[in-house]
């Protein structure tokens, strides 16, 4: 009976932190960096994510219109969450914590540049579109399948955004209340056959 | 009509029969350009010689019931005016080969007047031949079309549901099964009299005896008649058809236009309808048959029926049954045909409605100028396009502020945005772009119906962009493809919106409602449609065709056709700028676009009130029109109808009326802007014209001095970013063109604007 409710504690343990800043499960390598969506622009210049131990550092896409201020995007348009972005993504659920720095060099400002997260494959952006160049905070979302960072350059002309994530945490997955208590049942009836096999020896 | 008038014909008659034949033929006489001299013609016309467009006036031989290129069903009323001292035994009238001599009637001295029948599809000849045999006196070329259209609709709309087991005659009788799939029906007479206890019509027992309790009536023209009324109901341009008048049979005769019934005032109103949304694929089960605010909009209103009018309409002039009035235009053509073929030619012919009904007269009126002689309208739209169009406007931002990011904007400055009165009022404007909207079922804002269909249009036949993607689409835009034009890739109909450059909010942002990052969201996220409706990031390009088209069809209302120069008396109907999408702004706008395309508007009234009285409002309606109808001396029409104009701008209040210039504000800056006061629509509140009739504006560079707030450069900038080809220059008239008047789709050659590939 004491092994089982070590094992319980075990399990119970795995709500734990996890990982902390980018080692172990959320070291570089488990992350995906993309940029999708086509640039269409002068010069291109796409998105790149860089990483430390302790910190991530994004940089948007951006280009030269390809005529007068057209979008330098294939369907992107000034201050939407259009198809041009770089991302930076991890397929594990948990709950992730973070500290973010928001920087505009977009010469109309942020709501060129939109900065977010995804969660589970939706976008939620973080950065204001109508405030400050330089914005900061911090955030934390659950996630069940995946998460991730995006930058998007909407219509990706007039310069770009870097986005530094730091303090970064992730708390693996929170069972459901169901699952503790198929975890806990799981628990009692292997005690309970462990018992029973102590009667039979004995 | 034109009539060649017999003092016309002296003149030319001096000059002896040579001069007569060649009249026909040369346009003129004394001098002809060119031809043989004899210009006699016989069996089969050159089309390459002679226009059918129009009644040439000095031709001796006039087609009385339409425009010789547009005759339908094999029947025409001719006139026939003889040379000075010709006896009308002399000649015979001979059409597309068969003498029609007997059918004509000497009416006054010289003149001959008759149905022709038997007209063959195609074009033919009507000739006055001499009855001792010759050459031709006079000869005009006509087209007949088919009873059942189309003429200058396009081609039939297909599937088409008939209703003729639904439409119900006055007796509670159906018309029963169609007889063919274009939905026709044997026309029949039905009667119902007034009785001396008044109340609603009742069906005469019998044609051969009158009740006891019939009425008498006195019409406005002074005719003392037995109170029953002659119902015909038949199938015109697939649609059916009724006309009503007083008429007595136990001691009248059938009519016919040389013996029209003796208490029909020669005067002819037109039934419209209402609605417009589901308004397609189908025959109509009812006549847009509307009482409203004191009004009656009926085929069988006792009041203008005991005038002595007489009343005709067709399911296809109903909105709620067809929402393309090139249709609507060519069913009521073909149905007033049909009427003066049958009892003749009205003095005149006036079309009143409500709402769809308003559009409904006032845009055959524009493309088909000679179709109605004043129009008297109410709960005005210019038409259902300026619906769609401000309700796709607003439906986009109901999106922005109600879905994708709700709090971002308070109540007060969607007001502002939007121009409307308030949030609700909106809102129901903004959900009238379910009738752009082909997707069925699409979840959106409280209110919104997509794909709207009349349920006689079986679920099975209409679209569904996965289950049914050949499916019909219930849109006002499918239902109008024979003008927008089809798109070659998926068949669906071209579409005209478009909100390239529309800087929404502009006004809200100048008034320091909304603030400069508040105008850059809104303008940035707004986006606009695809195909589908389906909401898309970037604004919407029209299709440059297709927003031609529509001014040129006139399913964008001209006001440069035919309602330049007849009365357009707006009578207000419902004031309710606080819901239901009827608001004062629509008015105006019809009265922009007539003061724009004319240089004023003097044959345009406005009276506003809640309700408008009815009494006075027709009879004034009515003076104005026969006045200038009654007007010999010289001038233009348009200049008949503003110089015999009875009445002025004003508004109601209670049975007071306030003679004033009748203006769009919400301040009450005037005695009836104070008890009307009226708001506006998205467009209107981005700096766009009352008129909305701009389907693309011209554009601009985006410049600081348009906002009159501060805007930092940083802003500035977002904001060219947003309009990246730039922003409305509203002081340029865009795309504007307007009407055609008499256009065609085909398939009449005449006046032909566009066919589909």
């Amino acid at each position: 009976m004491r092994s089982a409710a070590f094992a319980l504690l075990a399990l119970l343990g795995f709500v734990g932190p996890a990982a902390a800043n980018f080692t172990g499960p959320t070291a570089p390598a488990n992350w995906t960096v993309v940029n999708t969506g086509s640039l269409i622009g002068g010069s291109p210049t796409l998105g790149s994510a860089t990483f430390s131990t302790t910190q991530l550092m994004m940089t948007g896409s951006n280009s030269i219109s390809p005529s007068g201020l057209s979008p330098g995007c294939s369907g992107g348009f000034f201050q939407t969450l259009g198809p041009c972005q770089l991302q930076v993504t991890i397929n594990t659920p948990g709950t992730y914590s973070f500290s973010w720095s928001y920087l505009s060099s977009d010469d109309a400002g942020p709501g060129g540049d939109p900065f977010g997260v995804i969660v589970d494959s939706t976008r939620i952006q973080l950065s204001d579109p109508g405030g400050a160049d330089a914005q900061s905070g911090t955030a934390s979302f659950a996630a069940s399948s995946s998460f991730g960072w995006f930058v998007n350059c909407s219509d990706c002309i007039g310069g770009s955004a870097t986005v530094t994530i730091s303090q970064f945490a992730l708390a693996a997955a929170i069972p459901e209340p169901e699952t503790y208590a198929l975890i806990i049942a799981g628990v009692m009836g292997l005690a309970a056959r462990r018992a029973g096999r102590r009667r039979e020896r004995a | 009509m034109g009539i060649f008038s017999s003092r016309r014909w002296s003149a030319l008659a001096s000059l002896g029969v040579a001069c007569f034949v060649a009249a026909a033929v040369l346009v003129g006489c004394g001098g002809g350009a060119s031809g043989d001299g004899t210009g006699a013609m016989t069996g089969a016309a050159d089309q390459s010689k002679v226009s059918l467009a129009e009644n040439d006036p000095a031709n001796p031989i006039q087609i009385l019931s339409s425009e010789p290129s547009l005759v339908s069903g094999g029947n025409a009323l001719v006139q026939v005016a003889l040379p000075s001292g010709t006896a009308a035994s002399a000649v015979k009238i001979v059409a597309a080969g068969s003498d029609m001599t007997s059918r004509f009637q000497q009416v006054s001295p010289g003149t001959l007047l008759g149905v022709v029948q038997g007209l063959p599809v195609g074009t033919s000849a009507i000739d006055v031949v001499p009855a001792a045999g010759g050459a031709n006196l006079a000869t005009v070329s006509v087209r007949n079309w088919p009873i059942e259209g189309p003429i200058i609709s396009g081609p039939h709309q297909t599937p088409y549901f008939c209703q003729t087991q639904q439409f119900l005659l006055p007796d509670g009788s159906t018309l029963g099964p169609a007889l063919d799939a274009n939905c026709s029906v044997a026309t029949r007479i039905t009667y119902m009299y007034r009785a001396t206890t008044g109340g609603a019509l009742k069906s005469l027992p019998s044609p051969t005896a009158l009740p006891a309790d019939v009425a008498m009536v006195t019409t406005n023209a002074g005719v003392t008649v037995p109170f029953v009324v002659r119902i015909e109901t038949g199938t015109v341009n697939r649609g059916i058809y009724q006309n009503a008048v007083l008429f007595d049979p136990t001691t009248e005769a059938a009519p016919t236009p040389l013996r029209p019934p003796k208490a029909w005032n020669h005067r002819l109103v037109a039934i419209e309808g209402f609605g417009c949304p589901g308004g397609w694929y189908t025959q109509g089960a009812a006549q847009g048959n509307l009482a409203i605010a004191g009004f009656d909009f009926s085929l069988l209103n006792v009041d203008r029926l005991a005038e002595g009018n007489a009343m005709f309409a067709n399911t296809l002039m109903h909105a709620s049954n067809n929402c393309n009035a090139v249709l609507e235009s060519e069913a009521a053509m073909m149905s007033k045909e049909a009427f003066i073929e049958e009892f003749g030619v009205p003095d005149f012919t006036v079309s009143a409605g409500c709402s769809g009904g308003s559009y409904g007269s006032a845009q055959p009126a524009d493309r088909l100028p000679k179709l109605f002689d004043g129009v008297m309208i109410l709960c005005t739209f210019p038409d259902p396009l300026s619906i769609a169009f401000s309700g796709s406007d607003g439906h986009l931002l109901t999106h922005l502020f109600f879905a994708t990011n709700p709090g971002v904007f308070s109540d007060a400055q969607i007001a502002a945005i939007t121009g409307y009165k308030n949030v609700k009022a909106f809102t129901d404007a903004a959900n009238q772009a379910g009738r752009t909207d082909p997707v069925p079922g699409r979840v959106d804002y409280p209110g919104y119906a997509s794909a709207p269909f009349n349920a006689i249009v079986p679920v099975g036949v209409r679209y569904d962009p996965i289950a049914n993607p050949k499916g019909i689409r219930g849109t006002v835009y499918d239902a109008g493809k024979n003008i927008y034009g089809i798109d070659a890739a998926t068949g669906f109909a071209l579409r005209p919106f478009d909100n390239v450059g529309v800087q929404y909010g502009l006004d809200a942002l100048n008034a320091g409602v909304i603030d400069v990052n508040q105008f850059i969201l809104l303008n940035s996220l707004v986006g606009g449609y695809d195909q589908d409706a389906n909401y898309v990031l970037g604004r919407t390009t029209g299709d440059p065709g297709a927003m031609l088209r529509a001014q040129q069809s006139g399913l964008q209302l001209g006001g440069n056709g035919g309602l330049a120069s007849i009365p357009v008396f707006d009578v207000s109907g419902i004031y309710n700028d606080d819901a239901g999408y009827h608001y004062q702004w629509f008015h105006f706008a019809q009265r922009d676009r007539m003061t724009q395309m004319n240089g004023n508007a003097d044959n345009h009234v406005m009276w506003r009130g809640n309700p408008v009285p009815s009494a006075p409002a027709w009879t004034a309606f009515i003076q104005w029109v026969a006045a200038y109808k009654a007007d010999t001396a010289t001038g233009t029409q348009r200049e008949k109808v503003i110089r015999n104009k009875p009445i002025e701008d004003g508004c109601w209040n209670g049975d007071t009326f306030i003679a004033e210039r009748q203006t769009l504000s919400s301040a009450p800056n005037t005695p009836c802007n104070a008890l009307f006061p009226s708001w506006r629509a998205p467009r209107l509140a981005a700096g766009g014209p009352v008129a909305a009739n701009i389907p693309k504006c011209d554009l601009k560079p985006v410049t600081a001095s348009d906002y009159a707030v501060p805007v930092t450069a940083q802003q500035l900038n977002a904001i060219r970013r947003i309009f990246f080809t730039g922003v409305c220059d509203w002081s340029k008239p865009g795309n504007r063109t307007g009407v055609v008047p008499n256009g065609s789709f085909g398939p009449s050659p005449e006046n032909l604007i566009f066919t589909n590939p």
